[in-house]
């Protein structure tokens, strides 16, 4: 795919330093990366908000940026639209008059039209005479993507614009936000550090780590094979491990790792191996209840490290005497079951959850083996 | 006192609109432009607050006596100097409110309207100046009121001249001296009107501001 958006950013600032080149075709992309890692300082130095001493910013072929030929142009000609974080609505525009004030050049007339057209689209034409004060806040991200969308820019980009949202108002946005890049082709960018947005939304993802750009794969290369683990390592998200798979006199197998071992389900072949489990997969056991036969040999408990809140689920880091385990529970999960850091839980992973990457060691080098097995339950 | 009140007038509509432009235009390079000397600079245009008139006063003498431009033109004791002399001590007023309007608009309204395609003055004007405008015309309002009621500056630089630079406040000291008390209550009565009229808007504006934040 040809790239519309070929970036290169070098900027100082105090000890902070900001390195990144992004290269964009007519897709998603997403800017990931822990927050202070220079994610929204980016879509600032695109956008031409701040100064860059050196780079360079090509735009569907026009130069934005090119320090050395004299080339900087102001944001208002670039052509970028940007949304913001606190979404940025004008509090003495009504709703029109705020996604008008993005395409009124086109002649007020016609302006008026596309601006109706836009509210339409994005299914606010009810609401134009009100102020952003009297919506809700799906209702203002709603004006937001209007009236950035209204301006005809080349490029969108948007920094955590859903992240003041709850689960359900979230995915309708994120489904919205995709349906609106379907129609209109024009490439966005966006930043976030929350991985449900990437699986939903991303075509591409950028990860940036302070201030450096670390890697950067497109997410159809990812849905299967060793590129899936080393998303979720840079993510620093799921359960890795690294072990062999065995199969005992009567065939079953198994996976042994340094600290234990999980029985599989239906393994063909056995080997060097990667076994990944999804947060979300991991179950939690009710110690007074009888454990399912399956799950028996995949039990663990320990001490609830670290709780947190990510989105529309909670992430638990749980510690036991073999390695740490990340778990997630969606917030809608019934019943919703409250974990302290200290308590001690029970939970275990189903066989059919393992996924499995086998390995194959070839004079210390690793590569990825020919055989690719994922398990699914 | 129709004069003095003529006078009086004339002051304000022409240091109504000057304080508007130079302390709107001060405040809001303070607030927004960054320049070598900035805190200097608000430091020094703070100071005719503090001052007393009198000192203010002798330093504006001392200008329009000794700058020749001021001098050749003839604004001491004149018109001119009544109009400066009533200008000086407001004008930190409205600094003041302005930099506090200025800095009160959020930045990101500003930098949404440039990556909307719009150009910075268009900005100032349909963003900024709209979203800032209750505080500066708090401002404006107070620093008027300010103006019209000068009489330490006016008095050591414009002279006290019926019919020439004798405003209400002037005129009011006049007929007190001259133990004419009625006619001074009078122009007093005046002042005073003026006065809470002036802060009643402030009080107006300054609730509606807050409605439209809420």
């Amino acid at each position: 795919m040809n790239a519309l958006l070929d970036a290169q950013i070098s900027e100082r600032i105090g000890d902070f330093s900001l390195d990144v080149s992004l290269r964009l075709g007519r897709e998603i992309g997403v800017l990931f990366g822990p927050s202070g890692s220079g994610k929204s300082m980016t879509l600032r130095c695109l956008a031409g908000l701040r100064r860059v001493r050196s780079g360079r910013i090509e735009l569907s072929g026009r130069v934005l940026l090119d320090p050395d030929a004299g080339i900087c142009e102001p944001p208002h000609r670039r052509k970028m639209g940007l949304l913001f974080q606190d979404l940025a609505l004008f509090p003495h525009m009504t709703t029109l008059e705020n996604v008008l004030f993005g395409c009124e050049r086109t002649g007020k007339g016609r302006a008026k039209s596309i601006a109706r057209e836009w509210l339409a689209r994005v299914r606010l034409e009810s609401l134009e005479d009100r102020y952003p004060s009297q919506l809700s806040g799906g209702q203002r991200q709603r004006v937001a993507l209007a009236r950035a969308l209204a301006n005809e820019p080349e490029m969108l980009m948007l920094d955590e614009p859903f992240s003041a949202l709850d689960g359900p108002l979230r995915r309708n946005l994120r489904r919205e936000l995709r349906k609106l890049h379907d129609e209109t082709g024009v490439p966005i960018l966006y930043v976030t550090h929350q991985v449900e947005d990437i699986c939903a939304l991303a075509d591409k993802v950028f990860f940036i780590e302070k201030g450096k750009l670390t890697g950067s794969t497109l997410i159809s290369d990812l849905t299967r094979g060793r590129g899936r683990v080393d998303l979720w390592k840079m993510m620093g998200w799921g359960n890795i491990l690294e072990g062999n798979v065995r199969l005992n006199q009567e065939g079953v197998p198994s996976f042994h790792w340094a600290s234990g071992e999980l029985s599989l389900k239906d393994v063909p072949g056995s080997g060097q191996a990667i076994a990944f489990v999804r947060p979300d997969r991991v179950k939690f056991l009710d110690p007074r209840m009888p454990v399912d036969g399956e799950l028996s040999g995949n039990a663990f408990s320990g001490k609830v490290e670290e709780v947190l809140l990510d989105g529309g689920s909670f992430r638990i880091h749980v510690r036991t005497p073999r390695g740490q385990w990340q778990i997630e529970q969606s917030e809608t999960a019934s019943p919703v079951r409250v974990f302290r850091p200290g308590e001690l839980v029970h939970f275990a992973i189903p066989p059919g959850a393992i996924e499995l990457i086998f390995l194959e060691e070839t004079k210390g080098d690793r590569r990825l083996g020919s055989s690719i097995v994922e398990v699914r339950a | 006192m129709e004069r003095a009140l003529i006078i009086s007038l004339k002051v304000l509509a022409i240091d109504i609109p000057l304080l508007a432009l130079l302390g709107g235009g001060i405040g809001w390079l303070l607030v927004r432009r960054d320049f070598w000397g900035r805190e200097l600079v608000s430091l020094l245009v703070q100071l005719p607050i503090i001052l007393p008139p009198s000192v203010l006063g002798l330093y504006l003498l001392f200008a329009l006596g000794r700058i020749s431009i001021f001098r050749e033109a003839g604004f001491l004791f004149a018109f001119p100097a009544a109009v400066l002399g009533a200008l000086l001590p407001s004008l930190p007023i409205m600094i003041q409110a302005s930099r506090a309007a200025f800095a009160g608009v959020d930045r990101e309204m500003e930098e949404a309207a440039l990556t909307l395609g719009r150009r910075p003055w268009e900005v100032f004007l349909r963003v900024t100046l709209p979203l800032a405008r209750r505080t500066l015309l708090v401002g404006l309002a107070l620093s008027s009121a300010r103006a019209l009621g000068d009489f330490g500056v006016t008095l050591m630089v414009a002279g006290n001249i019926p019919g020439r630079t004798q405003t209400l406040p002037l005129f009011i000291y006049g007929q007190v001296e001259s133990l004419n008390l009625a006619r001074a209550h009078v122009a007093a009565l005046l002042l005073v009107g003026v006065g809470i009229a002036s802060l009643c808007l402030v009080r107006r504006l300054e609730s509606g501001a807050h409605e439209r934040l809420a």
